[in-house]
């Protein structure tokens, strides 16, 4: 009987595993897709149907990093340069002198041509032609310039494009890191305090207020954005980090302290109430007691507000335009003109990934410990 | 050490009035034991003595000085709480070490180890100092929280029900510590309990509370013996004391719903004022006799069950139509159920009380 049971109870261990792992398969796809979509090339990430195995590059990165503008056609004129190099391929001088009078900048190839025959005439033209067009094309980049360029560079004009300047993109991340950052702190240490006071203190009309506080979340963002905008261009918070630290923060808090206030009421408040009589003032109980006591808590909530702060796009979007601009506004923003560079895309998201699971895998233990808490405790 | 003095305490919640005009004197060094049921209000008394609550009448004097607007942590007393007493994340050694680390009382880190060595080496818990909290015993845990007590040498302990989720043994071996600290230290102890063996096995002296009111407080050999009420005389003693109605006339008293009479001695009449008519008559079951005989002054009676403690045996009997008495009897004593027995009181014992009042009516 004993081994049906533990035999069963292996099947249906297989089988949660089993489903935890098409799960997470299923969660990483998109992961994946964009992971691998940032180091394809152009033309394997448009490919249909979609290639499983591609030759990596980094062009999407460097796109992420840099302000590009289409290469130019290239452009044939007849220069001094020109002429000695033909000469130096033994084109004979009359050719040559002849040659001198198409001194104009054509911007197509047959218009050049055409020049060229006429000045040469059809018969001398055949056997010269491929060599004048050859010698008279200014391409962009030219050929020195191309040879000095460095590897990222190299990377851009081979897909057509050449670089004009570094993208703002590090300034914007550093924007996102910046603001949610600090007002996961202000939302985090506010909530804090805040649902230790309803949790400690009797206050008048508790429950009303703290539906208050939650029904601040009740209502989509995007109702509030325009009188928001108008208010903040009244005061001039439009595209300053502040503007968009205390929107974030005040959009957290609500969130927060209910979280926090959930914690804080599973510790006793015997333990401050011992260390009040063992001759610490309340905030210094709060602070060697119930601080140490909520930090798996604090964690949680931390990871929650970051996380809603990082991915915040609507309201970034309104309310700046470029000295704090997050990431998520800039990212599209490189769709730009013509065809969507994916790969550029994928390439900014990718990085723009990459802190939150710093954040939340340094903060896993505290997390897991958080989503469970009250399932351990009794 | 010093003294406490509550004066006509009061402390309302919401309306409900736990703690009803209390006035409560402890003396130096003295061990108190303040006895009553769940909910008579004995933790709130606790928790405006500590500062935990502000009373809202009433003063409070630790060592003659009115402390009744000071903060907890000046009061400088040490409390113990029924549970989660110790700080989790801290070692027994932290915990003991916390209350000394206070900014108030400013005391070296040399003299700090010195005082938990001692406190640790004094409640036999020296060999626990580096253990995390969790995981100790319960009886260890109480231990280590009547540690981080007596660690601070504080103007007075006050300890709430701190036995009372360990087993009966460990209660027991603990009760006798506690009472043997309490003489070394020379401490005035304040200590909540609801179980009156704990309260009678300790107490220099007893204060009985019920619904925020203190009944009695008095050394515990008089609130056995001369309890003020039907509600002491009900909570002290096991097993507990036997209630009969009763009518008392010309110095017989009748139990009612009998015919059974006994006539009074006069000592006995004289201590109660001579009253007559209806009284609640309390007999504790030690001061129950059975014999097996008619006599004068005895009463029949039927057996109705025998409970073998070891020592002794605790018999009920039937009187009248549906009333028992319990008796205690030594343990040699065996009868049948059914079988007829007599009974009489010890007279000196019995206790008088109102019926209506239920005050006692002794003078
Ligand atoms: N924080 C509170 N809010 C409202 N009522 C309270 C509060 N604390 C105590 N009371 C009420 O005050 C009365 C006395 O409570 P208290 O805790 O002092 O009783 P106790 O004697 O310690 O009981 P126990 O033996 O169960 O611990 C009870 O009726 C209780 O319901
Ligand atoms: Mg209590």
């Amino acid at each position: 009987m004993a081994a049906v049971v533990s035999q069963r109870k292996k099947l249906a261990n297989r089988i949660m595993i089993a489903a935890v792992l098409v799960t997470t398969f299923i969660m990483l796809i998109p992961i994946y897709w964009i992971a691998t979509t940032s180091i394809k090339s152009f033309s394997d990430a448009v490919a249909v149907p979609p290639k499983i195995f591609f030759q990596p590059e980094m062009t999407g990165l460097v796109k992420v990093f840099t302000k590009r503008t289409q290469l130019r056609a290239p452009k044939y004129k007849i220069t001094d340069q020109t002429l000695e190099s033909l000469e130096a391929d033994g084109v004979p001088g009359d050719v040559l002198v002849e040659l001198a009078a198409v001194g104009k900048l054509y911007r197509t190839e047959s218009q050049f041509t055409d020049a060229v025959n006429e000045a040469l005439g059809p018969e001398r033209a055949t056997d010269y032609l491929a060599l004048v067009v050859r010698y008279a094309t200014i391409s962009d980049p030219t050929p020195e310039k191309y040879a000095d360029a460095r590897w990222y560079e190299k990377l851009i004009y081979d897909s057509g494009e050449k670089i004009l300047r570094a993208s703002p993109y590090p300034n914007r991340l550093w924007n996102s890191v910046l603001i949610s950052i600090v007002s996961t702190v202000l939302s985090v240490a506010m909530g804090t305090l805040t649902a230790y006071g309803f949790s400690r203190f009797r206050v008048k009309g508790e429950k009303d207020w703290l539906f208050f506080i939650l029904s601040t979340r009740m209502l989509p963002p995007l109702v509030i954005i325009v009188p928001l905008f108008l208010m903040y261009r009244a005061v001039g918070l439009i595209d300053t980090h502040l503007g968009l630290i205390i929107l974030y923060t005040a959009f957290n808090l609500s969130f927060s302290v209910w979280l926090m206030k959930g914690f804080i009421d599973e510790i006793p408040v015997e333990y401050e109430e011992a260390a009040m009589i063992d001759g610490y003032t309340r905030f210094e109980a709060f602070r060697k007691i119930v601080i140490p006591q909520s930090v798996t808590g604090m964690a949680a909530t931390a990871v929650f507000c970051f996380i809603t702060a990082w991915n915040e796009y609507a309201f970034a979007l309104v309310l700046t335009a470029r000295r704090a601009q997050t990431a998520p506004p800039f990212i599209p923003s490189q769709v730009g003109s013509g065809l969507p560079d994916w790969t550029a895309i994928a390439a900014g998201t990718v990085l723009f990934l990459i802190p939150v699971v710093i954040f939340t895998f340094m903060l896993r233990n505290h997390l897991l410990r958080g989503v469970t808490f009250g399932a351990i405790r009794k | 050490m010093a003294a406490i003095r509550l004066d006509s305490v009061t402390k309302k919640y919401d309306g409900v009035i736990a703690v009803d005009d209390l006035t409560l004197e402890i003396q130096d060094q003295e061990f108190y034991v303040l006895l009553g049921p769940t909910g008579a209000g004995k933790t709130t008394t606790l928790r405006c003595l500590s500062g935990l609550e502000s009373a809202h009448e009433g003063r409070v004097f630790i060592d003659n000085k009115d402390v009744t607007d000071w903060s907890p942590a000046n009061r400088d007393v040490a409390m113990v709480f029924q549970q989660y007493s110790l700080y989790p994340n801290y070692t027994v050694r932290e915990n003991l070490s916390f209350p000394l680390k206070s900014r108030i009382r400013n005391i070296t880190p040399d003299e700090r180890n010195r005082r938990v060595e001692y406190v640790a080496k004094t409640l036999r818990i020296d060999h626990l100092l580096d253990r995390a909290t969790d995981k100790l015993s319960g009886g260890e845990m109480q231990r280590v929280s009547i540690g981080r007590a007596i660690v601070r040498e504080p103007q007075a302990f006050l300890m709430d029900e701190p036995l009372s989720n360990l087993d009966a043994k460990l209660r027991e071996a603990l009760r006798l510590e506690l009472k043997r600290l309490q003489r070394e230290l020379g401490a005035t102890l304040l200590y909540v309990t609801h179980d009156q063996v704990e309260a009678m096995s300790m107490a220099d002296r007893i204060g009985v509370i019920r619904d925020g009111v203190l009944i009695q407080s008095d050394k515990p050999f008089e609130v056995y013996n001369r309890p003020k009420n039907v509600f002491v005389a009900g909570f002290v003693g096991t097993p507990k004391i036997n209630f009969l109605e009763g009518h008392v006339t010309d110095g017989n008293l009748t139990l009612k719903g009998t015919t059974d009479t006994f006539r009074l001695k006069t000592e006995v009449m004289d201590k109660i004022g001579n009253v007559s008519g209806e009284v609640i008559v309390g007999i504790r079951p030690e001061d129950v006799n059975l014999q097996q005989q008619q006599d004068e002054n005895t009463c029949a009676a039927m057996i109705y069950l025998v409970e073998h403690m070891g020592m002794e045996n605790w018999v009920s009997v039937r009187i009248g139509e549906h009333q028992q008495i319990r008796a205690v009897t030594d343990s040699a004593f065996e009868a049948d159920v059914d079988a007829t027995i007599y009974y009489s009181f010890e007279q000196e014992k019995l206790h008088f009380f109102d019926q209506n009042t239920e005050d006692s009516l002794v003078l």
